[in-house]
């Protein structure tokens, strides 16, 4: 997956690229800056990336979560994304 | 892909040369990006393809072509009724056949086909490229945008066409390279253009082809000349041609170049992630407007007024 800013100085207009299906969509900065925290190889929950966001930039906690909300349903439903279930903490599963 | 650094003919070959060498070995035409090898035995087509190639049709045989075409005479008794062409390119034959007659426009678009689908190694997007101080100015087709008629304008003005169709993009180099070929100018714009420039070269008018009335307009020499040299990218302007209305010069929002751009690329799909890099760099790289206009002149006054902010942020873009 790859994710550019359309503007040189970043904005709010960023475009992402799946390799594996080809398809180009355009999203948001929450949007981008979900995948970009995501690891192609390891499946990460909710908490987690909420945990990392509110590290990384310091806004409260319920903020982010809210944040967050309205972009899962459109990274899934552009396949930008997928839900996996975890049985251990070394990969989906099957 | 190769351009051919040999020194060209000093004279350039007569219609009858050319019809005599497409009916053998064939004639080569250097469009800057690649090398076209045609072959014809319709008579129809040597003095038009001379008249809006100028300078650009070569008799003596190269080493290499990218492209092979062919348009033959059609076969079977209708032929003694109705001369017909054929294209061909490689046993394809993407069209029904054309009157005799209309050759040239059979074979513009024939092999514009052709280009659309096999030049892989750069995006290929569907816009009229033209180049001042080293810039490319980049004019995506959208249906009904007068995109012709303002790049045959344009070309008329002293901006050097690179290509009417293809703006060919090359992302190992990030540069523009000519796919020099006539403008196809339809129907109205072949007035606008000739009442535009009385001295224009425009080759034969073609009536009731599928897109009406087509003329097509020769490269100027010096586009000729520099079919082998490439332009960095400049601006992108998204043309409208709208009857009536005041000129408009609107700025455009990253979004909307990139979606433009992609879709309107014949093989942005087929490049992949190359063709998405390719045009995320661009949509960075040119600043982007919209320009409604119905005056002609008017419109490149406006764009004349636009160029020096293009050319400044293209300078402190490059500067260490």
């Amino acid at each position: 997956m790859r994710v550019e800013a359309l503007a040189g100085d970043g904005g709010d207009e960023w475009v992402a690229f799946s390799a594996l299906s080809g398809e180009t969509h355009l999203i948001n900065e929450t949007s981008a800056a979900i995948v970009d925290l995501l690891d192609e190889e390891v499946p990460a929950s909710i908490d987690s990336i909420v945990d990392r966001i509110v590290g990384e930039t310091g806004l409260p906690h319920d903020e982010v979560r809210l944040l967050l909300a309205d972009a899962w349903e459109l990274l899934l439903h552009g396949g930008l994304i997928r839900a996996v279930t975890v049985t251990d903490h070394h990969g989906p599963a099957p | 892909m190769t351009t051919d650094q040999r020194p060209r003919p000093a004279v350039e070959p007569v219609p009858g040369d050319v019809r005599s060498a497409m009916s053998g070995g064939g004639v080569w035409l250097d469009l800057g990006l690649l090398t076209v090898r045609v072959r014809s035995t319709v008579p129809e087509l040597a003095a038009p393809l001379c008249s809006v190639y100028p300078g650009m049709v070569e008799i003596d045989p190269r080493d290499w072509a990218d492209l092979h075409v062919e348009l033959a005479e059609g076969a079977g008794p209708r032929r003694w009724l109705r001369r017909q062409s054929r294209f061909t390119c490689d046993g394809e034959r993407p069209f029904e056949p054309f009157p005799a007659d209309h050759a040239l426009p059979l074979f513009e678009w024939g092999t514009n086909w052709v280009l659309a689908r096999r030049m892989n190694d750069v995006l290929l997007l569907h816009a009229g490229v033209l180049e001042r101080d080293g810039l490319a100015l980049v004019m995506p087709a959208l249906p009904g945008s007068g995109k012709s008629t303002l790049t045959a304008a344009l070309s008329l003005r002293g901006w050097r066409l690179l290509s009417d169709e293809f703006g060919a993009f090359d992302p190992q180099t990030n540069q523009f390279r000519a796919v020099l070929k006539p403008v196809a100018l339809k129907n109205r714009s072949i007035e606008v253009i000739r009442a535009f420039e009385p001295t224009a070269v425009l080759g034969p008018e073609f009536a009731k082809t599928r897109k009406g009335t087509v003329a097509h307009l020769a490269p100027s020499a010096a586009a000729v000349a520099l079919r082998g040299v490439p332009a960095s990218p400049g601006a992108v302007v998204f043309p409208r041609w709208q009857s009536g209305s005041a000129t408009q010069w609107l700025p455009a929002r990253p979004k909307v170049v990139f979606t433009t751009l992609a879709f309107n690329a014949f093989n942005y799909a087929a490049m992949g992630a190359s063709g998405f890099q390719a045009v995320v760099r661009l949509t960075r790289r040119c600043p982007a407007w919209q320009l409604i206009y119905s005056d002609l002149d008017d419109a490149l006054h406006t764009l004349e007024r636009a160029w020096p902010e293009v050319r400044e942020r293209a300078l402190s873009e490059s500067a260490p």
